[in-house]
């Protein structure tokens, strides 16, 4: 099979994915017997947010993750593994937990830029540490770890500190959520994953060029420490977006580019697009489901995890990833 | 380090191996010798009339003045000229990777100036200097699986047909894992689709004779079928013009293959010029602390390791 067949083969599946979604999602409402005036209150409030919520999370998500893996030169790399994602969860927890009562009617709006300033503040603190310990990839992946283990620890002593409502707010947030978005929250995080994807996209050529060492792509003259701090500050942007809008999501962005590079290859100026396109088609059919079932609402990372630890062993198998 | 025979007639005329003392620019460090590089051994390619008169119009290609990286390589002065083939020898840790990438303008030294033609290295932006120059750089991992032709064409400037032009080909034989998996291929076929990568970079300024080359221990690897392949083929890149600087753990086929001999030790160069000049029993000796044997033929140099000083 060559490139372009692949290419055309994947655009075409997840064309029909994002239609049968995107459908399904609007003619939810249309199956029961509500008035004009009530459905279309529902679709432009409820549906048509989260579909661009989906769409733009799952895009988001897993562009940085194909980014993230190239620029740190690790197939492993994830926004949640090198803990851009736990940074956000943290200060999510930590505004759930502590945020006193009176302020919290202002917890919808605060929620969100929390989560965007985690985001930022974990990758600025990753990269400066991995810069003065080794100034390798493989240390931001170790400081990475570390940092999401540590806000990991955080959020389990706040754990035990918080009321039982609280809990449960938490929880969603960090099994990662659709519903909590509106129009508001999308106005702010929208044109950000737009922009950070569409910088991610533009890196693309300049990224294919790492694959040789940094040495190498130095000398073919690509600015390596410039393009490491932008290409993380733009995931960071992106993820940090992503994490406010949906809380944390798992597996999307390690699952997405590790599939796609098994069927179309390493280019990013493909893989890059496809991606997107990809990550936002998954997470609207999981919207979609999520949809049908609606007696319960499905935390998100319980739907990509359990499509995602199968598929990334097939990926395994097929000596995609190497460890 | 074994002796190998290696007949290359175009190399070294006839009647040219008695000049040594003209030619040694040994001890370099040594001001005196330094401040003139025309008194130094690079002067011998307008003098032998082995390049033609061409060759003295053309300004230094690289030229280094006075550098001093991070405790790691002093060096006084040095120049390479346009089609220029250069070696550089010399024990492990002695400065040859640090030189290399001094003068790639990938490491900025601490004191003194680095010029690509004429114009100080800090001068150049990295864009430009990768239409002008490449590099093919020591250890360089990948954890992905690309195809060795996917690889390849991310680093290819112009699409051209045959994929591999037919010269690169001849001397690196690559073209039979063009759809193999990077990671799977052995470390000799490997390191030939890294040299193929890096003349890749700069290949229409190469067939233009306008390139210049900074390889990294290239032979590192390669069968010595290969190794004798690819000194061959930067020969014949440098009579095109192109200017390359290589860096070799085998001082026969360095010291046959060369038009320029520069010896590291210890961060210095301890002495560079013509082959026949400056790879003699006393310098190899100091440098590599090992016994030599040399006899010198008519077209070529046979150098023979015996024994570790030390041992």
């Amino acid at each position: 099979m060559n490139r372009r067949t692949a290419v055309t083969l994947v655009l075409s599946t997840v064309l029909i994915a994002l239609v049968i979604s995107v459908a399904g999602i609007i003619g939810v409402p249309g199956l029961s017997d509500t008035t004009v005036e009530l459905k279309r209150h529902i679709i432009i409030q409820l549906q048509i947010p989260l579909i661009l919520t989906a769409g733009l999370v799952g895009a988001a998500l897993s562009v940085s993750g194909a980014t993230l893996q190239v620029v740190l030169r690790n197939p492993l790399a994830d926004p949640g593994i090198i803990g851009i994602t736990s940074g956000a969860s943290l200060v999510a927890a930590l505004l759930l937990l502590l945020t006193p009562s009176w302020a919290a009617s202002y917890l919808h709006y605060l929620l969100p830029l929390g989560c965007f300033v985690g985001a930022l503040f974990t990758t600025f603190i990753i990269y400066r540490l991995a810069r003065k310990l080794l100034g390798s990839s493989t240390a931001v992946i170790l400081a990475g770890i570390a940092i999401s283990t540590l806000s990991g620890a955080i959020i389990a002593w706040l754990y035990m500190f918080s009321d039982a409502n609280a809990l449960r707010n938490l929880t969603f947030w960090l099994m990662g959520s659709l519903y909590q978005t509106n129009w508001l929250i999308l106005c702010v995080g929208g044109p950000l994953i737009v922009v950070s994807v569409g910088l991610q996209l533009y890196f693309a050529g300049d990224l294919n060029k790492l694959y040789a060492g940094e040495l190498a792509a130095k000398s073919s003259g690509v600015d390596v420490a410039k393009l490491t701090e932008r290409a993380l500050i733009a995931c960071a942007i992106a993820v940090g977006s992503a994490v406010s809008m949906a809380g944390s999501i798992a597996f999307v962005g390690l699952l997405i580019p590790h599939i796609l590079r098994l069927v179309i290859g390493h280019n990013n100026r493909y893989l890059l697009p496809l991606s997107a396109l990809s990550g936002a088609s998954l997470l609207m059919l999981v919207a979609f489901s999520s949809e049908m079932t609606r007696a319960i609402t499905l935390p998100v990372s319980m739907v990509t995890a359990s499509l995602g630890g199968p598929l990334l062993i097939w990926a395994l198998a097929k000596g995609q990833i190497k460890g | 380090m074994t002796r190998r025979n290696t007949p290359s007639k175009k190399l070294l005329p006839k009647g040219q191996h008695d000049r040594n003392s003209a030619q040694v620019s040994a001890y370099d460090d040594n001001a005196s010798e330094a401040s003139g590089p025309n008194a130094s051994g690079f002067s011998y390619l307008s003098e032998n009339g082995l390049k033609n008169s061409t060759e003295e119009r053309c300004e230094h290609v690289l030229s280094v003045t006075n550098v001093n990286v991070a405790a790691r390589l002093f060096v006084k002065k040095l120049e390479a000229r346009k089609g220029e083939c250069i070696h550089i020898i010399g024990p492990n840790g002695a400065g040859k990777s640090t030189l290399l990438l001094t003068l790639a303008g990938l490491i900025n030294p601490d004191t003194g100036e680095v010029s690509l033609y004429n114009k100080p290295m800090s001068h150049w932006t990295l864009a430009s200097l990768s239409s002008v120059r490449t590099v093919l750089a020591q250890h360089s991992e990948s954890s992905f699986h690309l195809t060795v032709k996917e690889y390849l064409s991310f680093y290819t400037v112009i699409q051209q047909r045959p994929f591999v032009p037919a010269l690169l080909e001849k001397a690196l034989e690559v073209s039979g894992f063009l759809d193999k998996i990077l990671t799977q291929l052995s470390g000799g076929e490997r390191q030939r689709v890294e040299i193929c990568r890096a003349l890749l970079q700069i290949w229409p300024q190469l067939e233009r004779g306008e390139g210049i080359v900074l390889l990294d221990e290239p032979l590192q690897g390669l069968d010595i079928r290969h190794q004798y392949a690819l000194a061959s083929l930067v020969k014949a890149l440098c009579v095109k013009g192109n200017t390359i600087l290589m860096t070799s753990h085998d001082i026969a086929l360095s010291a046959n293959y060369s038009d320029s001999l520069w010896i590291m030790r210890k961060g210095e160069v301890f002495a560079a010029g013509e082959p026949r000049a400056v790879a003699t029993q006393n310098i190899l000796e100091k440098v590599f602390e090992c016994h030599f044997a040399i006899s010198k033929h008519d077209n070529f140099l046979e150098i023979q390791v015996c024994a570790p000083i030390s041992l």
